[in-house]
Order: structure tokens, then sequence, then C-alpha cells
């Protein structure tokens, strides 16, 4: 599945947040947007997910979704994990996983593809019938990625994951996408401050500054690249 | 004699703390989406209550009567989600509110209107008569508070089957957590929202044709439960049903113990022990005794 | 936009804006002096009590309209006031004067009271304070039967007009009750008025709009909030109390849910925030029910007034925000423009922009939209300086 944005602009209200984003996923790459505070990397991932209201052409697997609810962007397998987990945390862990299965229709792989993630994080598994709120950051981002993937999505959509992580943790949650994007093929987009260990796992990047497409390329040059110290170091 | 008497109240405490809780009930279900206090929930039972009277006067059979004023309830709960409520968007409580109060208003005066100001008697769906009781551990227990006991225990076992084991309720309770994160796995919140005004319409309509027997219909007759309701369902937590319900029972049988033994309450200043709960909640802890999240405070 | 028509331009704070202030003040005066003579009576003592229920809405608006803080239970601090007078003039013989200030301190502290629960709460949970402490008080008025005379109801309040040939006679009383109930309205909106403009003032618009900001910049929000709660309590309390005196009769019955949801709706309706919306708030939901009873015999009809009210303040909420003063001052807004002063004192630039810079028909800055404006003075209230300087 490959995802397509011709001259997206969004905003809230008067002014646009975002201006004629132009950028493509292809199927099964790992694409890394980089841009400090305030750039509008969540307003495009709200876009892009069909939150808040927005212009131009944003095509999935050649469909146009750019008038699209967002319930139907869910179901045609383009799923945002959002930025702060988004966890549920009245619920528990094992009915947040199973919110992530809501927009499928088959009961029974739903079981078992919540057993698979318990195999792949135990400690969801210890606890499953615990509020959500009350499992460490690391567990709700684990879970954010589970909740997601229950969806069977085709392609993700990540908002910062590192956010409030650890280095440690960051490397594991990282280390967890790259195995997800080579098992299942799965094309990412993945909004990230944490320049360094996005670009790693990356192919390709782009760069978000005020709202605009300034630079891109594949992630090596971009590791180097001046303007992206510039922007994060201001050097 | 004595320990008669106190069951007799406890079981009158209980009755009345149903009818507390099953319209706190709704209060919940509209809160939890819209996060709207609907002041005008009682109006809508009684709106409801009086068509299902007049359907019954036009010879329709009453259970089928109280079938179309749920209908209705239902249906009016949906319209005004969707036109009154919706288009101020989230973070709108105040706007919500006065839209509510407009509705008390307009709907009472209405309702006056069409039937006039004078009380009516409601049939009963079970006889009534001062023999027809049934005695438990002394106390006398009516068949119509039979009724209305049995009715909240079917709607509250069924609502909380509903949202434990279904993936509606689910997709409800998720819209009611985090209603961001709730788009984001599509789920339609607004869908859910109206939904939860749909239930609360119905849940309100059925109220209203099990108390008429016994308090007469008439266009003033929710004004003390909307108020009981609202303490019911600030003791229990406004994001939980389950809670309301119980506060429910909690402020009945408090009130109507109080007000039996401790002398100077009386009858009159009964409403003001709910109050008083209702106070006492908001002091110290606003959230409720279940409700979960909390209350917005600096 | 604004200039493609020809609008009269009144400078604020010049000299026709003082004139106009003025000759309208000296309007109102000469028409409140001459209604006695022109209207029957009756009317009159219509007016009068549509001046005692706009006091209450005076005094709701700068709470919930200005401070922002949602009262669903004024009734009862319009009750403490009317039974306080009531109880105080008939079983203890107290010069009726004497009980108004005794009324007035009374809701003042009540209200104080209240707004201690209220103070960190927000949103819905602010006015299922306010809705309990306003049910609370009809309960135990009728439950101290000995002293109010319970829900039978207190008989025989009067105010006995002072000994002039003014006040001669029956008519002589009507016409007193009726310059109590103006000069009460118009003290309170004196006080609301001076309160708004007031650095108070502007400290209780600042915690509305945005709380935590406020706070932190030094805002007292205990302070701001209980005196706010009190001066509105006290205001409604005064009227309670002309209430009482005027119309000799108080039961608790008058102090219903359905009262505290009319005076909210008359808030509503006249506009919150404003400083007229009240006025023509008290005004509406006093003669409404009246014409409408006037209108037709049917039974019913003043439930007709009370479908009119739910109606017109569902869509106030949708359309006009500001009630119906906020509708009079777009209209007006269409043939007046009303300018900001420009101001004054040292300015970056020529000697010459400074020096024209004080004149006021020659417009340096580009003039504002009559909605800009609107709206500025709405979110900020009445002739609030800072909103003018902002342009």
């Amino acid at each position: 599945m490959n995802l397509e944005l011709h001259d997206v602009s969004a905003g809230y209200g008067a002014g646009d947040v975002l201006h004629q984003v132009s950028l493509d996923v292809r199927s099964g790459e790992i694409v890394v947007m980089l841009g400090a505070n305030g750039a509008g990397k969540t307003t495009l991932m709200r876009a892009i997910s069909g939150v808040i209201s927005r212009r131009g052409t944003i095509l999935l697997d050649g469909v146009d979704i750019s008038r699209a609810r967002a319930d139907e962007i869910v179901r045609r397998g383009l799923v945002q994990v959002p930025q702060g987990r988004g966890t549920f945390v009245d619920l528990t862990v094992e009915e947040n996983l199973r919110v992530g299965a809501l927009s499928r229709g088959d009961a029974v792989a739903v079981n078992s593809d919540i057993d698979r993630w318990y195999e792949t994080y135990p400690r969801l598994a210890e606890r499953r019938r615990q509020k959500a709120g009350l499992l460490s950051g690391g567990e709700q981002q684990m879970l954010a990625v589970s909740r997601a993937m229950m969806s069977r999505p085709r392609l993700l959509l990540c908002d910062e994951p590192s956010l409030g992580l650890s280095p440690k943790l960051t490397r594991e949650l990282f280390a967890s996408l790259e195995a997800i994007n080579k098992e299942w093929d799965m094309g990412m987009l993945i909004v990230e401050q944490n320049a360094a260990i996005a670009l790693s796992i990356a192919t390709r990047g782009y760069l978000l500054e005020v709202g605009s497409i300034t630079r891109s390329g594949d992630a090596e040059t971009l590791s180097d690249s001046d303007a992206v110290r510039a922007a994060y170091l201001g050097y | 004699m004595e320990w008669e008497l106190l069951m007799t109240r406890l079981v009158q405490g209980i009755v009345n703390g149903a009818v507390y809780g099953f319209l706190a009930l709704a209060l919940v279900c509209t809160y939890r989406g819209s996060k709207a206090l609907n002041l005008a929930q009682g109006e809508m039972a009684m709106l409801c209550t009086f068509v299902a009277w007049s359907l019954s006067n036009h010879g329709v059979p009453l259970l089928l009567a109280i079938g179309g004023g749920v209908l209705l309830g239902a249906g009016l709960g949906g319209v005004i989600e969707r036109t009154l409520v919706r288009p101020f968007g989230r973070d709108a409580e105040y706007p919500v509110l006065i839209v509510c109060i407009g509705l008390f208003l307009g709907i009472n005066a209405l309702a006056g209107v069409i039937w006039g100001g004078d009380p009516h008697a409601f049939p009963a769906l079970v006889p009534d008569a001062p023999d027809d009781y049934i005695s438990i551990l002394g106390a006398r227990l009516r068949y119509q508070q039979l009724v209305i006991l049995g009715a909240l225990a079917i709607v509250v076992t069924a609502l909380y089957a509903v949202f434990r084991f279904t993936r509606l309720g689910l997709a409800m309770r998720a819209s009611a957590s985090n209603p961001d994160s709730a788009v984001l796995v599509g789920v339609r919140v607004s869908r859910m929202n109206a939904l939860g005004w749909v239930l609360a319409g119905a849940v309100g309509a059925v109220i209203g044709p099990l108390i008429a027997p016994s308090t007469t219909l008439s266009t003033g007759m929710f004004f003390t439960f909307i108020i009981y309701a609202c303490a019911a369902a600030t003791l229990g937590g406004f994001d939980s049903p389950i809670g309301a319900v119980i506060a429910g029972l909690v402020i009945g049988v408090t009130e109507n113990l109080i007000a039996s033994y401790v002398g100077f309450i009386g009858d009159s200043l009964k409403l003001a022990v709910a109050l008083v709960i209702l106070l006492i909640v908001l002091m110290v802890r606003p959230s409720g005794l279940f409700g979960s999240r909390e209350v917005e405070r600096i | 936009m604004s200039s493609q028509r020809r609008r009269l331009v009144i400078v604020e704070g010049g000299r026709l804006q003082r004139s106009i202030q003025i000759a309208g003040a000296a309007l109102l005066v000469i028409t409140l002096c001459a209604l006695p003579y022109v209207l029957e009576p009756f009317r009159l003592g219509q007016i009068t009590q549509a001046c005692i229920y706009a006091m209450v809405i005076v005094g709701l608006n700068l709470l919930s309209g200005f401070a922002g803080q949602i009262s669903l239970g004024h009734a009862a601090f319009f009750g403490i006031g009317a039974y306080t007078t009531g109880v105080l003039i008939t079983s203890y013989d107290v010069a009726p004067p004497i009980t108004f200030v005794v009324a007035i301190a009374g809701s003042f502290v009540v209200g104080v009271v209240v707004a201690f629960p209220a103070l960190r709460l927000k949103g819905i949970y602010v006015a299922l304070v306010t809705l309990a402490v306003g049910l609370i008080f009809p309960a135990v008025i009728t439950r101290m039967d000995q002293l109010t005379g319970g829900s039978s109801g207190l008989f025989g309040i009067s105010y006995p007009p002072p000994d002039a040939a003014y006040f001669a006679g029956f008519d002589g009383t009507v016409y007193f009750h009726y310059w109590l109930a103006v000069i009460g309205l118009l003290l309170s909106c004196l006080v609301v008025r001076n309160l708004v403009r007031s650095r108070f003032g502007r400290s209780i618009l600042a915690l509305r709009d945005n709380e935590t900001p406020a706070v932190i910049m030094g805002v007292n929000r205990t302070a701001a909030r209980t005196l706010t709660f009190g001066t509105s309590a006290g205001i409604a309390g005064l009227a309670g109390s002309l209430f009482a005196v005027t119309t000799g009769i108080l039961t608790p019955a008058t102090f219903s849910l359905l009262l505290m949801l009319t005076f909210l709706a008359g808030m509503v309706i006249g506009g919150a925030s404003t400083l007229w919306g009240p006025v023509l708030g008290g005004f509406v939901i006093y003669y409404v029910p009246q014409w409408a009873t006037d209108l037709s015999s049917i039974n019913g009809s003043q439930n007709l007034a009370g479908v009119a009210f739910g109606v017109i303040i569902i869509v106030i909420t949708f359309t006009l925000r500001s009630g119906l003063a906020g509708l009079g001052r777009k209209l007006l807004a269409t043939v007046v423009l009303v300018e900001p002063r420009q101001p004054r004192g040292v300015l970056q630039g020529t000697p010459s922009t400074v020096a024209r810079a004080a004149g006021p028909s020659e417009r340096r800055l580009p003039a504002p939209s009559p909605t800009d404006l609107a709206n500025h003075l709405d979110r900020t209230g009445v002739g609030s300086t800072d909103a003018a300087r902002n342009l």
C-alpha cells in the first residue's frame, strides 16, 4: 500500500499550519518526517487520518481519501499511533487491544491476533486485566503499537513515538517498528523529533519546517545533511 | 412493630432510590459522550409519559402505549443530540446547559399547552389496590413497587451486558474514555454520542409510566426527581452508569431514614437531605464514588 | 470594507459622544418622571415588578455573564432578601430601609459562603452547586414556618411611603414603589458598571477567559470569586426586599426551580455580559407571560410564553450569543461607528505624525469593522478601555 500527498494544506481556524505539503510513502518503506516543535507534524498526521479538514489531494493506493471520514480511512488500512500513546486509560489492557479491532469484522481472528501480541509483548499479557492507565510509559507505547496493529493496517502512521520514553525504551521501540516493517512489509510514516534514531531505521525522510517541506532525500543523505543539523542544533 | 416500620421505610427508600437511580442513569448516558448536563431529561420523560397516556386513552393497550412513549423518547433524544448538541462541538458545557434549560422550559410549557395543568390518573400496569402487596421481612411491597424494582433491574442488567460484552458497548466506552483515540481506531464517535442520548431518552420514557400511577400524571411530576437524579449522578460519578444507580438507591434510603428518624427534618426537608449530600460530594470528591475521571481542578 | 457605507462616526470620549450620553440620560430621567402621570397605576405596577426582575438579572449577569460562573440558584438570593425584609417588618417591626440593608448584607454573606464550594470546580459542577443551594432555600423556608409562615405564606409586608403630597393615597403608594424599584435598578446597574470597569472587573474577566495565567499573574482568585458572588447575591437580595414590600405577600412556592431557570433565561435572552441586556431580559421575562395571558384566554396561555422562552433561548444560543442587547448593538453599528480615541503621547516618527495624532477627525489607525468591535467588547465587557487600546 502506498500513500501520496499532493499540495495538502490544513490548519485550525484562521491560519494554515501546513502549506501545500507533498510527499509519498511507497509500499514497504519507512519514511521519516523530521521537524522541530511547532513545525506542524501532528497537524500533518491529523490531516492524513481525516481528523481535521484539509485541502489538497491524499491518495491511498491511488484511491482519493482527501474527503473521507476518519473511520473510513481506518477501514482502508491507514492507521495512526497517536502522539502520547492515546491509551484508553479507563479500559483494561485487553479491552484496549479489542478496541483496536473494532473496525474489523472477523471475531475469531481477533482472538488469535490478541494472543499473538501477548506473545510479542509478554508484559502486556501479564497486565491484561489491569486498567491501562496504570501501565508505565514504555508499556503504554507497546500497547499503542499493538492496538494499531490489531486493526490489520496496511500502512502505519506514528506520531512522535519516542515522546516521553527513555533512550533504552526508545531503542526497543524502534527495533519493534523495524521488525513489524520487515515482517509485514508494512509501510510507515514516522514523525519524529529524535532525528538520529528515526533515520537509522528509515529508507527516506523529509524535513518539515513551519508547515512546509524544505528537504527530502534518502536517510543517509539526510543524516549528514547540514540543513537537518541546523534545524535541530542550530548550527 | 418497630422492626416492621423500619423495613417499610427501608423498602420505600429503596423504591424511591430506584427511581432516582433510573433517571440518574439517563443523565449519565448523555453526559458520557457530550459532557452535557441534560436538565431537561425529566421533562422529556414527562412528555413521553403524557403521549403514552394519550395513546392508552385512545384504546391502545397499555404496554404498547408505553412502548410508543419509549420510542418517542429514543427518537427525541437522537434528534436533540443531532440538532441541538452536536453543532456545539467539544468543550461547550455552558451553551449546551443553556440549551437544555431552554428545552426544560419549552417542553414543560408545551405539555401544559397540549394537556393542561391539571393532574391526571395514569393506569397502572398491575393491580394497585391497597391489598395488592407482598410481604418481605415484615414490610409491604406493593405490586407496583415491585414492577419499578423489576424494571430497573432489567434495564441495568441489559445495559451492563451491552457495555461489558458487546462490541458496541466497547465502542461507546472507548468514545467516552478518549474520543480522540476512538476516532483513530475507526469508531464513529458522533454516532456513539447520539446513541447515548437515544438510550437516555428511552430510559427516561420508561420511568414515567412506572411512577405515574402513584404520583399522578402532571406537567410538574419530574421537578423533584430531576434534582434527586442530579444528586445521584454526582454521588455516583457522572461517567459511571452503575454508580448512578447505586447512588440513587443510597440517596433514597438515606433520605427516607433520616426524614423518619431525625425529628426536625420532617418531610419538607427531605429534598434538602439529598441536596446536602450533593454539596458534600462536590466539595470532597467531585468525581463521585465510582467516577473514574478527575474533575477539572486547579 | 468598513468605508463602503456612510456612517456617523463618533469618537469615544469625544464631545459628540458626551453630548449624546447626556441627552440620553436626560431623556431617561424625563421619561421616568413622566411615567407616573402617563400610565395608570396598574401599568405602573407592572413596570415596578419588571424593574425588580431586571435587578435580579443584573446581579445574575455579574456572576454568570461577566464572571462566567453559571448560577442556577439565584432565585434563592432573591428569596433571602425578600424573606429577610418580610420577617423583619412583620414580626419585628423594623423600619423598612434598615431591613433593606440587612437583606443586602445577608444575601452578600450567603453569596460569599456559597462561593467557596464553587471555587475550585468548573463546568457543570459549579452549576450543580448553585442549583443545590438554590433549592435548599425554599425547603428551609417551609420548615421554619414559625418564623416565615411556611407554605401558607407571609402576609402584610408593607412600606408606607413618606408624608408628601406626591405619595398620598393609594396611587401615591404605587408611585412610591415605582420609584423604589427604578432607583434600585439604576443603582444596581451603576454598581455593576463601575465594578466591571474597575481593576477588579478586569481581574474577573481575566479569570473567566484564561484562569491559570490569571492566577499566575497575581489575580487573587478567592477574593475575586467570592466578592463577585457576594455582590451578585446582594443585588438580588435588594431586589427581593423590594419584591417583598411591593407585593406584600411571600410564599416559598414562588422561589422554585422554574423561577431560577426563568431568571437564567432572561439573562441569555437579554444578552449576557452586556450592560443593558439584563435589563431588557428582565422586562422580557416579566412581560411576555403577561402578554400571553392578555392576548388569549385559552387555558394554558401562560404556557405559550414558556414555549416561546424555550425556543428563543435555544435560538439565541445558536445565533446570537450576545442576546437582544448584542443584536441591538450590531444593528446600531450599521449606522454608527464608535471609534476609539487616538492614543496620545509619545509616538515614534515624524513630528507631523505626533501633531496629527491628537486630532480626532483624522484616522491614523485602520478603522475596525463593526463586528470586530462588537465581538471584542462582547468578550471583554462593556467599555473596557483595554479593548480600545488593543485595536
